[in-house]
């Protein structure tokens, strides 16, 4: 599946990915965690293209993707929703979806395309907001339809950037059903970066933990809560 | 009805349209109604290849008329070369803008928001003094075309057809992007162009294509206009002002389908027109400043969109 070897990137004078490597086992949920700044969404950025490491490599199953484009990326299998919601804002639920399916979801025929995305904002629960612009709708309904784009691109692997952020409890409850849902009937491998912690030990099978660029914790979600490192992170040490 | 089904009947209906259009000559004896309808023809299928850029990808260039002065200047040297009809040298014409839009879009199209228009304009400029300077060619002195006919009007009226079949292949052009793999890849670009590329859309390749796309419309049309202007100089093929009003155009009628580019091209002729004729043409300069500065302040989306929105309201934000 998606292997990490000695990733670094630094911006300037920050380290924000420092040698960082582990493997995904197909089919699983892991979690990222990590404190702000940790470097995990930089980290997806590595891993989707939008940014090239400085050293180190990226292998998906056969392909080394470590200086790929994000365009080719996406069409080998690995999809991306973004944490700060970027919905094409012009645009229907329905046609936000089209782009993605007919570029990388392997759609060619715009019919199809369009039978294909309302089929997956059925799955998503958006079918009643197929014809809405995309500026219209809630920040929840936002969220799903970044996890619908992201699902567009026929993924085998999902990388979902916080999708629980600032949502009510009853919406979380719904999206959590929502990834489940995509692990349990695509059987895709999914990698979410998540700060709700009910959530991230609810979902994963995994929890991969990150500070200042470095994974400081990896193991199953028991483990790497009871980390010291972990809550040294989180909480700080004892004077 | 599915889309396909109903993409075939657009294009009939176009098509009729384009035939009733085709038969003004049979009624219409008049000299000055051609002149202005193969003007407002050809902006409108300027603006509407220029909306393929302009308006799905949301690239604004500001320097279109380049191609049309390119495709012009090479139909007028074919012309008065080998004898060469600009009406069968127009797809060559074309050729030779997109091999331009290619050429400069390669490096250019890295470039966003005002920083291309920039570059647009720039390169507008650079292939004026290019082509004034093709040794042989003559340009400065001007070019003297033999007409399409002896008669002024049929020379018109043959003209007029001519524009009319390239702003029917306009819209045709325009009309199937819309509904077609490239045109939601312009979309997704317009949109967030790097959210585009995480989902499959390789953003370089499809804005190249949408260009060249855009280019060849606006040489084709060059061919026909230089034909039209029968003493070809460097200043009226290279004239600031087209690029300026195909941009004027699309934002009045809004860029998000060929019908608003159509819309504010027909509409701006028509207002130009009327302005050239009773204000005068200095006048109308000001006039047309004031406004495109009011038409992107107020109608990002265009009027016509606006009005609909107007009508059909939805939601208080107007549209996004």
């Amino acid at each position: 599946m998606l292997s990490i070897n000695n990733v670094s990137k630094q911006f300037g004078g920050i380290k924000a990915v420092n040698n960082v490597s582990f493997d995904l086992k197909p089919k699983e949920i892991t979690g990222l965690i990590g404190p702000n700044g940790a470097g995990k969404t930089s980290l997806f950025n590595l891993i989707s293209g939008l940014e090239h490491p400085d050293n180190g490599s990226i292998h998906y199953d056969q392909h080394d993707i470590t200086h790929e484009k994000p365009h080719a990326i996406s069409r080998i299998g690995i999809g991306r929703a973004f944490q700060i919601v970027r919905p094409y804002l012009g645009l229907t639920a329905k046609e936000n979806l089209l782009a993605g399916l007919c570029f990388s979801g392997g759609v060619t025929d715009i019919k199809q395309a369009t039978d294909e995305a309302e089929r997956i904002l059925e799955f998503v629960e958006l079918s009643d907001k197929t014809n809405t612009l995309a500026y219209d709708l809630t920040l929840s309904e936002k969220k799903s339809l970044e996890i619908a784009k992201a699902l567009s691109t026929n993924p085998q692997l999902l990388l979902l950037d916080e999708c629980f952020a600032g949502l009510n409890p009853s919406e979380m409850s719904k999206k959590m059903e929502l990834v489940n849902r995509i692990q349990k009937e695509s059987s895709i491998t999914i990698l979410m970066i998540e700060h709700v912690m009910k959530v991230i030990m609810e979902l994963s099978q995994r929890i991969v933990a990150m500070a200042m660029g470095e994974i400081i914790s990896d193991g199953t979600p028991q483990e790497v809560c009871n980390d010291e490192n972990v809550i040294k992170v989180y909480i700080g040490e004892g004077v | 009805m599915s889309k396909i089904a109903k993409l075939k009947k657009d294009y009939v209906i176009l098509l009729i349209i384009g035939l009733l259009f085709a038969a003004f000559p049979l009624f219409i004896k008049t000299t000055y109604i051609y002149s202005f309808l193969i003007i407002t023809f050809m902006y409108a299928a300027l603006t509407v290849g220029w909306n393929i850029m302009g308006g799905y990808a949301g690239y604004f260039s500001f320097g279109h008329v380049a191609f049309v002065g390119a495709g012009g200047y090479l139909s007028a040297f074919l012309l008065l070369e080998y004898g060469w009809s600009p009406f069968l040298t127009a797809p060559l014409a074309g050729l030779l803008a997109g091999i331009i839009a290619l050429l400069v879009g390669y490096p250019c199209l890295k470039l966003r928001g005002p920083y291309f228009s920039v570059v647009t304009l720039i390169v507008a400029l650079a292939v004026q003094v290019v082509v004034v300077n093709i040794p042989g060619l003559d340009a400065p002195r001007g070019l003297f075309l033999p007409s399409p006919a002896d008669n002024v009007l049929l020379s018109r009226m043959l003209l007029y057809e001519g524009m009319l079949v390239l702003l029917l292949i306009s819209i045709a052009v325009a009309m199937y992007i819309e509904n077609s793999r490239l045109g939601y890849g312009l979309y997704a670009i317009r949109e967030d162009e790097e959210v585009a590329e995480t989902q499959g859309v390789n953003t370089t390749e499809l804005k190249l294509i949408g260009y060249i796309i855009s280019a060849f419309l606006a040489g084709m049309v060059g061919s026909v206009f230089a034909w039209y202007q029968g003493f070809l100089a460097p200043d009226p093929m290279f004239e600031l002002e087209i690029s300026v009003l195909i941009v004027l155009m699309a934002l009045i009628g809004g860029t998000y389908s060929w019908v608003g580019a159509l819309g504010g091209a027909v509409v701006i002729s028509i207002v130009r027109e009327f302005l050239m004729i009773y204000v005068g043409a200095e006048a109308s300069h000001i006039l047309f400043g004031v406004l495109l500065i009011v038409a992107i302040m107020y109608l990002p989306h265009g009027a016509i969109k606006w009005a609909i929105d107007k009508k059909f309201s939805k939601s208080p934000k107007g549209c996004s």
